[in-house]
């Protein structure tokens, strides 16, 4: 398998080489950049799971609190009752919390299938610069033709570097 | 005062910070701030300043382990509490180090989502105050406890004795809010710390460092999937971390709102409480980016604008803390309880009449200075400003735990507190530990949020090219 990273100095020329790429119907692109793309950085799971996470960690801590202090121990405290759901919602509410900030921390680390220490990519030298100014496109294929074929076309596009990789 | 040509204005190191500064330096490009944060972090060998702050620190965190061990031999006999206070220095410390935490999440959370710009230079050091301050607070509650090794009795967990922990007590809402706090707290420091760690990777020379940095940036290379799952889940975590700030210092105040004590007993304790933690949270974030920006060249990226909208912060909070002060004074003698007004007069002109004025004049009355624009851009005033605010704060809480309790609703019980040698030694203690951390996140994590350091500068280069097209 063949990969061709091509660096960019600016997004603009990388949204252009993108454009030119995809045209050309050259798939299993890969952006590696700094600052997020403005093109595709939306659409995302982990919002909605966050928020499932969070409304179950309330709703199964309220009926936990619930049994606990209404069934298995209730306490008679000056009288005062025992389902007091308002004295519930504290807790709920941050075991809510709790579920929905682990579901999205882990969930990034599922979604992205992290982590991934090592990656072809990294054996280029011109790859360091994908976190700190360079705007980075991979191109990954198995097909020997269609790998020259990206080349060629990379090449026409004016890239910063380009550099080939053993994917 | 004629205007300089850009490329005649001196270097930004030393520059009087303005009023009217850029949230960051034109000159500034996304290449040269990641490479000098990456710099700072890299550095072979510390800064001798670095040494002389973190050695005294560490003496300190020592000092607080072995009050803590003499604590664990000895039992809480050792500290100054005593019917009627039983809530001493472990308590207002815990209140203390608490609000210090929940600034820094105001700061990093909050602002986020209100798209504030200055807040991305300054968020990575608020979240660091956030951590270690939360790790401050965290011991207190466990020593306070008579018997610590039974600190577990506050989950719920299966007992041959069908026991269940209390679920309507304030102090076990504090329980799992300082549980949620902390931990919430690292996850959301370490999941912007990713993409820096990434940047760090990717500068560090010496395999050791390459591989540290590489395993804490868990593979992070800037991916497109990785980017766009990050802006999603960071934004609902901040949109999460911020009610959840607020909900932590409130569930603190119904600790004390819970109590049919004098002086506690009012439904003001949780916004009370916010307020105090907003107005130690802006004093303690300057206190430390005023030496640091100094210390390692960053004027350039916290300028004087952010020294002036943090005053202007630190401002308004005062004067949210003095309504509190206020309304606390007016609803005693509104409410017409005898054993609140006895309270009263007690803490404003009894025994800790100086622990309340101190409280009046730290935290209310000196932050005023703060109306003049020349005194928000005064680097030492700020300092002396801040240093009193945060004496204030711990003095407002030594005002709220201690005076409450030593005029009770009964006179015979009535009696005074006096703090004990071991008292101060861990109340320094987590001083010592809360600098300690701080200053070792400077030395190894990058000090500013670099990604967002990034996307700032971007948008105000592009926003400057789109102001002088024709």
């Amino acid at each position: 398998m063949n990969g061709i990273l091509a660096g960019f100095d600016t997004p603009q020329d990388l949204q252009r080489a993108l454009a030119c790429l995809r045209e050309a119907r050259i798939e299993a692109l890969e952006t590696y950049t700094p600052v997020p793309l403005e093109e595709g950085a939306f659409g995302s799971p982990l919002p909605l799971a966050m928020f499932a996470a969070g409304i179950a960690g309330f709703v199964g801590f309220v009926l936990l609190m619930t049994y606990a202090d209404v069934y298995a121990y209730p306490l008679d405290i000056g009288g005062r009752p025992t389902f007091a759901w308002p004295a519930f919602v504290p807790i709920a509410f941050e075991i809510g919390v709790l579920c929905a900030m682990v579901v999205g921390f882990f969930g990034y680390f599922m979604v992205c299938r992290m982590p991934q220490l090592y990656d072809p990519v990294d054996e280029c030298d011109s790859f360091r610069r994908a976190s700190r100014d360079g705007w980075f496109v991979a191109i990954r294929t198995t097909d020997p033709e269609r790998a020259a074929q990206a080349r060629a076309l990379v090449d026409t596009l004016h890239p910063a570097s380009v550099e080939e990789f053993a994917a | 005062m004629s205007v300089a040509a850009p490329d005649a204005l001196p270097s930004p190191k030393g520059r009087p910070p303005r009023f009217d500064d850029p949230v960051v330096d034109p000159a500034l490009s996304i290449a040269s701030m990641t490479d000098r944060i990456c710099a700072i972090a890299l550095r072979e060998r510390a800064y001798l300043w670095w040494w002389i702050a973190f050695v005294p620190c560490i003496a300190l965190t020592l000092l607080l382990v072995a009050s803590i061990a003499y604590l664990f031999y000895a039992g809480i006999g050792i500290w100054g509490i005593n019917w009627p206070v039983m809530w001493g220095f472990a308590i207002l410390s815990y209140v203390w180090w608490i609000a210090i935490a929940s600034g820094g999440t105001i700061i990093s959370a909050l602002f986020f989502l209100m798209g504030a710009e200055w807040r991305t230079s300054i968020n990575r050091i608020a979240e660091s105050m956030m951590l270690f301050g939360a790790a401050a607070a965290g011991i207190y509650p466990i020593l306070h406890l008579g018997r610590p090794w039974f600190f577990y009795w506050l989950f719920f967990y299966p007992n041959t004795m069908g026991l269940w922990a209390q679920f309507r007590s304030p102090l076990l809402w504090d329980f799992w809010a300082l549980v949620t706090y902390v931990f919430a707290s690292i996850l959301f420091w370490y999941f912007g710390l990713m993409p820096d760690f990434a940047s760090v990777r990717d500068r560090a020379t010496t395999p050791a460092k390459q591989r540290i940095y590489g395993i804490l940036a868990c593979g992070f290379r800037g991916s497109t999937r990785q980017w766009r799952h990050m802006r999603a889940a960071y934004g609902v975590m901040a949109a999460i971390m911020a009610p959840v700030v607020v909900s932590i210092h409130s569930i603190v105040g119904l600790d004390f709102a819970g109590a049919a004590t004098p002086g506690w007993h009012s439904t003001e304790f949780p916004p009370f409480f916010v307020f105090g933690a907003l107005l130690s949270g802006f004093s303690i974030v300057l206190l430390l980016i005023i030496p640091l920006r100094r210390l390692l060249g960053l004027e350039d990226m916290i300028t004087g604008r952010h020294l002036d909208v943090l005053c202007k912060l630190l401002l308004t909070s005062s004067l949210c803390v003095s309504y509190a002060y206020l309304m606390d004074a007016f609803t005693t003698f509104y409410g017409g309880d005898r054993a609140e007004r006895v309270m009263f007069i007690a803490r404003a002109l009894g025994y800790y009449k100086y622990v309340y004025w101190g409280t009046v004049l730290l935290n209310c009355l000196l932050p005023q200075v703060f109306w003049s624009r020349r005194l928000r851009l005064n680097q030492p005033v700020i300092v002396a400003i801040c240093l009193s605010v945060v004496i204030g704060m711990w003095l407002e809480r030594y005002d709220i735990v201690v005076t409450s309790l030593h005029r009770p609703n009964l006179p015979s019980a009535w009696g005074v507190y006096h703090p004990t040698f071991w008292d101060w030694s861990t109340l320094v203690g987590t001083v010592g530990m809360f600098l300690s951390g701080i200053l070792l996140s400077v030395r190894y994590i990058p000090i500013v949020s670099m990604h967002e350091m990034r996307t700032l500068i971007a948008t105000t280069q592009a926003r400057a090219a789109a102001a002088h097209a024709p």
